[in-house]
Formats: structure tokens, C-alpha cells, sequence
């Protein structure tokens, strides 16, 4: 234990300090940014991402992940921060955090597996475009000097990398902001800045109790925003913690990111901060700038808060169109180009997962209403696929009988065609129905069955039914062979 | 669980740990194994500090990932395999029974695997990580010893043949254990023991060091006795005497204390790791 403790904090520490100064600097324009979209002021994300990072960094389950305040999060609160205030989120916050610990010592992060790559993609997809889309208020109605510091901030952003050295040890999104504060400074340009959007810190974060009645009527407003807040932040941090593991071939324990998540979300909440998650975009850099441990989580949140609270005049003269260039470079890196290029080699059903997932996060701002969405529809074409491997084939071994074999799963998705299989008009004496090679999955199937049995008896034919044990010790539920020895015994068997 | 395990890579301690694990082989008649573990480590990339991720962002960074670990791997592979084959040469040039084996994943858990078919595992004081440092012990060995429950021969750089050994006696149950051990094994058959017990002993310690005196001397060991006076630390005392007689073998148990304890008390077993630049094995 203490050989992994060892590694993971200190395993690579040139490269987590440099990754974790990086990470902060970019984490700075995020996490005002974000507040924005939330409606509350900067330092409100800013003390969160700062707690979160932290407080990850120790509790987490994924080392080298970065979370902190994102926007997936900061959308699901907009209505709650509008109606009823900062001090209700603060609460909703904490409340976020102990759901995620309760479902991290429930171990529902094993659910994720119900969450298929195209949903995953659809997330993701979805995640880019409203973080852009959160930018347009700032780019409309506004004069075409923002445009233009919008443009040369975006150009900066991508074209300082291409410079030889320097390129590549400078964090360009910092030298945009840089030289884009510069700018509207010296030609005094009438642009809005930081300092218009609300307060910066100027302390470090206390602890602070949520003003709060502590009654049910609280209760009830917030539990159903905490609610979504933890399915969201769960599901991008644990989708954030799979790419990671993607990135640096190792194995991450998904259960104590969980409750790491949690415990994150509680101490945020309690010390002035909006509910966070893991930050894909943020965890590419990282990983990109050489950050493999936790100390580079932990490094970000610390220079991330010695940075604002020290800097915290010069944050406030920078104008909204340097941040807007940021954000618009994350949601293009956070946007999977890919899923659209291969669009046309995907099968058809992952595709409408995918954009399913897209279109229905766009409209309702809720990525958890979306990724529900993209789960059931992924699992009704599953359904449908395998409801099609089924088969009855029939042959006569005399005039007065008919024997018929069925293949394949029966459940509620092929029990018609399954119904629809047996010849009810054909004159027998006697009908065998040899179930050896079938599988009854429900009740669903079971009922069919009794339907074709019925049927033949009153067309006045003997019915024999052949293997029906074997084919209904698949109905899981009540034998539970997912937990016997012999569960591929009886799968093979067919 | 019979073959001897000897890990190597590409450190300079590799030949000592070779010929300390034929000559265990040899003595005692066991096939022996050379184990090369490819292990996984995140090597960071050097500098993309530009804080940028454009398009396909997470789709480059994987390939450009996957591609830097695969170079790496492969010559990790190709360097494994000519040390492999170099030991594994030389050893079957006196005749034992030599197998390789190369496999990906931690030392520690690798050796785990292989435990039940080992009866002895070989490994270098430091490996390649630490070359250059005198006092630093590997990186592995502690929770290598702490883990597996086989003998463990710890060996420095210019391994030699032992003629004679020191066997580190406290009078505990551990002591016992380990001098019938000792008594069984052909390893150390007709090498001088020098029983070493340290410190003043009151009555029943000296008993049952005189009776292991006696239980050796049966054994048909030539035996030194050698009553210390501490000085300085166990571990100070018990190197001394060794480098004084040069005395190419010290054999004790690992780690018979709790970790609370080791972290308030210290532990004579990384105390003696730190020290001794001779071979040492290691008991459980």
C-alpha cells in the first residue's frame, strides 16, 4: 500500500509540477467562465475548483485526473441559483456530495457498464456544444471589437504552439489571455471584462455553514437538482477516469473515485464552492503536459488559489473575449471529430444512440436526462438485435404429427415472431416441441409459450414439450445462474 | 515448488545475482529459472507544456501515447531477451537445468505468481534505478520480502562463493525456525557457521544458544562461536564481525516485526540490507 501511495504521489514529480502549473493556468479562465454560466460570481468557481482539485487529489480513485468546476455541472444549476440563491446551491452542493459517497459505498459506478460507447460519445459530443453555446450571450449583440480580440485570442491560441521552443513550454491559452488583456489596455477598448461579471477572491476560502433552513422544505428543492448534480458528475468523472486509464495503460478504482468525488463535493460546498466532476478537456492537457500522478491534481489547486488570490486585480481587467477564445478552444478539444467522420462506417443503431444522446442534451441542458435516454435506446436495439437470433425450424415425421425445434433466445422482444413460428392451421394429432436448443429469458417468453401449447390443444392436437427445463434455467432472475458455476455450461450448451 | 528464481535486468548486479543463483542450483540440485519482468512504468512524455488540445485532441494524444509505449516496450523486450540469454547461456554451459522466462507486470506480483513452484528466489540489492547510489536499496526488495514467503537471497555486486556464513541468532522462536532450516537444507552443508548471538544473554538465551551450538555441531558443521558485545546498534555489531572475518554470507529473518513497529523501532532487516554489501539470505 504504501509502495502505491509512494508512486502515485511522487512516482513522477518534475512532471506533475510542470503539468499541474499548466493545468492551473488553464483552469482559471474555466472556472469564471463556468460561474458565469451558473450565474454566480467567479469566486464561487473558483474556491471550488480549488477545494475540489485538492481534495481529489488525496481521495480520489483515478490519480492524474483533473476535476474541478466544470460546465456540465454549472448548467444543471442555472434555475436553482436563479430562484433561490447562492446559499441554496451551496447546500445542494454538499448534498451532491453525500449522494455520490452513498453511491460510491453502493458501488454504482459498476453500473456504468450499461452506458455504451456511443452514449459515452454522445455525452461528450454534447458536453462540447453546450460549452460553446454557453459562450454565444458574450458574442451577441456586442461590438466587432469583441469579434476581432475573439478571433486574434483563438489565433493565438492555436498558432503560438507552431512557434519552435517556446511554443511548446508556454501555455498558449495563458499567452492569449495575456495578450489580449495587453490590447484592450492599451487601446482602452469599451469591452467587458472579468471584473463586470461579479467578485474575485481576494481570501482564501473559509468554512462557512450554508444558510440554510435545515427543514424538508429545503429538502425538497434541492434534492432534485443534488440528484442530477450526481448523476452528471459520477457519470463525466467516471467516463474522464476511463480515458485516463486509456491514456496511461493502468487500471483506476472506480468506486473510490465515487465516494472521492463525493467527499470533494462536500468540502467545496462547505467552503463557498459550486458542485464540480472530473474535466475531460482539462485531463487531456494534463496528461498531454506530462501529469501522470496526483500530486499534478494537487499542484493545479494549489496554484490555481495562490494565483487569484495574489493576481486578483489583474484578473479582473481581462476581457470576456479572451475567456470566450479559451472556451471555445476547449469545446473543439472536447468535441469527438471522430464520431463524426465515422458516421457512415458506424452501424446505424450506435449512430442514433449517439446523436439521440446530442439532440436531447441540447434541448433540455440536462446531460443526465440525455444519457437516459441513450441507455434505453441503446438497450431496446439491443433487444432487437437479439431478439432476431431465433429460429423455428419444423419438419413431418409422419402424416399425423409435426415435430418442431426452436433455436435461439426467446424473450419479450421475439416472442411474437416466435408465436408467429408454429403452423396453428395444419391438421396434426400430435405436436413435439423440442426446446433443447432454445433460451427463455421472461415471463414474457414463458407466456408464449402457454399461447402455442393452448393453441394446439384446441385444434385438438397432443402437445409434447421436449427440454423445457433446459431452456427455461435461463430465466436469471429466479435461478440466478449469472452466479453458478455452470453458467457457461449452460450457454455452450446450445 | 522446487526451482530456484533468479531475477534479473539490466543492472550491475545482474552477473552476481546469475552466479549466486547457480551456485544455489548447483548445490542443492534444483532447476533454476531467470525471470526478466518488462515492468509498466508511466514514463511521462518530455514537454507539450502548451496547455492546447485541438481537434481529435483525446483521439492524437492516444495514438501518440500508445505509439511512444510501444517503441519503448519493444526494446525493453529485445534488451530482456539478450540478458535472458546471455545467463541463461552460461548456466547451461555447467550443466544444470536452465528455463527463462519473460513476462509484463510488477516484480512483486510477478514473483507472487511463480511462488508456489519456487523454493528460493535470487535478486539484486539495487537494479537499474539506483545505480550510483551506495546506501539506496532497490525498490522492490522490501515489499518483495515482505510478500512472498520463500527464502530470499539478496545479493550485491562481485558475488564470491561463501566458505563460511553468519547466522544471526536472538534466542526467539524465529531463530529456531530458522536453525532447523538451516540444519535441513544441503545449500550450506560443509561451509563454517559462525553463530552469532550479540548483546549479554541471561540464562535461558544462553541455553538455547548452546543447544543450537549443539544441534549444528550434530548437523556436521564447523561451527565459531561468536558472543558479541552490542556496539553501537545490532546492525552495526553483526557487520563488523562479518567484515572483519570476511565472511561472504549472513543469514537471518526478514521482517519478523509488525510495520507499527518497524516504524518506531526501525527494522534490522532494511537496516542490514542498507549496510551489509554482502550476500544475504533471507528467511520468513
Amino acid at each position: 500500500m504504501l509502495h502505491t501511495l509512494h508512486k502515485d504521489w511522487l512516482g513522477n514529480v518534475r512532471g506533475d509540477l510542470l503539468s499541474g502549473l499548466v493545468v492551473a493556468l488553464a483552469l482559471i479562465p474555466e472556472a469564471i467562465a463556468f460561474s458565469i454560466i451558473a450565474g454566480v460570481d467567479p469566486k464561487v468557481g473558483l474556491y471550488a475548483s480549488f477545494s475540489i482539485a485538492v481534495v481529489i487529489a488525496v481521495t480520489g480513485g483515478r490519480p492524474g485526473m483533473i476535476s474541478a468546476a466544470t460546465g456540465a455541472m454549472a448548467l444543471l444549476m442555472v434555475s436553482l441559483v436563479k430562484d433561490h440563491g447562492l446559499q441554496y446551491l451551496l447546500a445542494a452542493t454538499v448534498l451532491t456530495g453525500i449522494l455520490q459517497i452513498l453511491a460510491g459505498y453502493l458501488h454504482l459506478g459498476s453500473l456504468m457498464r450499461f452506458v455504451s460507447r456511443s452514449v459515452v460519445t454522445g455525452f461528450v459530443n454534447a458536453l462540447a456544444i453546450l460549452i460553446f453555446l454557453a459562450q454565444l450571450p458574450e458574442l451577441t449583440n456586442v461590438s466587432w471589437h469583441v469579434y476581432a480580440l475573439t478571433a486574434l485570442g483563438l489565433g493565438i491560441i492555436y498558432g503560438f504552439p507552431l512557434i519552435p521552443k517556446i511554443g511548446r513550454n508556454i501555455p498558449s491559452p495563458l499567452v492569449c489571455i495575456i495578450a489580449v488583456t495587453a490590447l484592450s489596455l492599451i487601446t482602452d477598448l469599451d469591452v467587458r471584462t472579468v471584473s463586470d461579471l461579479g467578485e474575485l477572491p481576494d481570501t482564501l476560502p473559509i468554512f462557512l455553514w450554508p444558510e440554510v433552513p435545515l427543514d424538508f422544505e429545503t429538502l425538497k428543492i434541492i434534492f432534485p437538482y443534488s440528484l442530477s448534480l450526481c448523476v452528471v458528475g459520477l457519470l463525466e468523472s467516471l467516463m474522464t477516469a476511463t480515458i485516463v486509464d486509456d491514456f496511461t495503460d493502468t487500471e483506476s478504482d472506480k468506486n473510490k473515485e465515487c465516494r472521492g468525488q463525493g467527499f470533494s463535493n462536500v468540502v467545496a460546498g462547505f467552503f463557498g464552492g459550486m458542485a464540480g466532476c472530473a474535466m475531460i478537456g482539462q485531463s487531456v492537457i494534463n496528461v498531454k503536459s506530462g501529469g501522470r500522478g496526483r500530486l499534478s491534481t494537487f499542484v493545479a489547486g494549489l496554484f490555481l488559489i495562490i494565483m487569484v488570490v495574489f493576481l486578483s486585480d489583474l484578473i479582473s481587467v481581462i476581457p470576456m473575449a479572451a475567456l470566450v477564445a479559451v472556451m471555445i478552444m476547449v469545446s473543439i478539444g472536447t468535441f469527438s471529430w471522430d464520431s463524426i467522420r465515422n458516421i457512415k462506417e458506424h452501424p446505424p443503431s450506435s449512430s442514433i444512440v449517439m446523436i439521440a444522446t446530442v439532440v436531447v442534451v441540447v434541448l433540455t441542458h440536462n446531460l443526465a436526462i440525455g444519457v437516459l435516454i441513450g441507455v434505453l435506446l441503446a438497450a431496446l436495439f439491443f433487444a432487437n438485435k437479439v431478439g432476431r437470433f431465433m429460429l423455428v425450424r419444423s419438419h413431418k415425421p409422419d402424416t399425423d404429427s409435426q415435430y418442431y425445434e426452436v433455436v435461439g433466445q426467446v424473450f419479450f422482444a421475439s416472442s411474437d415472431a416466435f408465436v408467429r413460428s408454429f403452423d396453428f392451421r395444419e391438421v396434426n394429432e400430435m405436436v413435439t416441441i423440442d426446446l433443447n436448443h432454445a433460451h427463455f429469458w421472461d415471463l414474457t417468453a414463458v407466456a408464449a409459450l402457454d399461447k402455442v401449447v393452448m393453441k394446439f390443444r384446441r385444434e385438438g392436437a397432443e402437445v409434447i414439450l421436449v427440454g423445457m427445463n433446459e431452456a427455461s434455467r435461463t430465466i436469471v432472475d429466479r435461478l440466478g445462474v449469472h452466479d453458478k458455476e455452470d453458467v457457461s455450461d449452460i450457454l455452450d450448451a446450445h | 515448488m522446487n526451482q530456484i528464481i533468479a531475477c534479473v535486468d539490466g543492472s550491475r548486479v545482474n552477473d552476481s545475482v546469475s552466479a549466486a543463483a547457480v551456485w544455489m542450483a548447483s548445490r542443492i540440485h534444483a532447476p533454476l529459472t531467470f525471470l526478466h519482468v518488462l515492468e509498466h512504468t508511466d514514463s511521462a512524455m518530455n514537454g507539450d507544456l502548451s496547455g492546447t488540445i485541438g481537434f481529435d485532441a483525446r483521439e492524437d494524444l492516444l495514438s501518440e501515447l500508445i505509439d511512444l509505449d510501444s517503441q519503448r516496450a519493444q526494446l525493453e523486450l529485445q534488451h530482456g531477451k539478450l540478458i535472458l540469454e546471455a545467463v541463461t547461456r552460461r548456466a547451461e554451459g555447467l550443466g544444470l537445468e536452465v528455463s527463462a522466462i519473460q513476462r509484463h507486470g510488477g516484480l512483486t506480483e510477478t514473483l507472487i505468481e511463480y511462488e508456489p513452484v519456487a523454493r528460493a528466489v535470487v535478486i539484486g540489492r539495487r537494479g537499474e534505478a539506483h545505480e550510483g547510489f551506495p546506501s539506496a536499496i532497490g525498490s522492490h526488495i522490501e515489499h518483495v520480502l515482505r510478500t512472498l514467503q520463500r527464502p530470499v537471497f539478496v545479493v550485491a555486486e562481485n558475488f564470491q562463493e561463501p566458505q563460511e556464513f553468519v547466522l544471526a541468532f536472538d534466542g526467539s522462536q524465529t531463530a529456531k525456525k530458522i536453525l532447523d532450516l538451516v540444519v535441513r537444507s544441503p545449500l550450506l552443508e560443509g561451509l563454517t557457521c559462525h553463530l552469532v548471538m550479540i548483546g549479554n544473554a541471561d540464562k535461558e538465551r544462553k541455553a538455547s544458544y548452546d543447544a543450537s551450538v549443539e544441534q549444528l555441531t550434530l548437523s556436521g558443521f564447523s561451527i565459531v562461536r561468536a558472543e558479541l558485545e552490542l556496539q553501537g546498534s545490532v546492525v552495526e555489531t553483526l557487520v563488523d564481525y562479518q567484515r572483519q572475518k570476511k565472511i561472504g554470507l549472513t543469514i537471518m529473518g526478514a521482517y519478523g516485526h509488525s510495520r507499527i513497529r518497524q516504524f518506531f523501532v526501525g527494522s534490522q532487516t532494511t537496516g542490514m540490507l542498507q549496510r551489509s554489501l554482502t550476500p544475504l539470505l533471507l528467511l520468513r
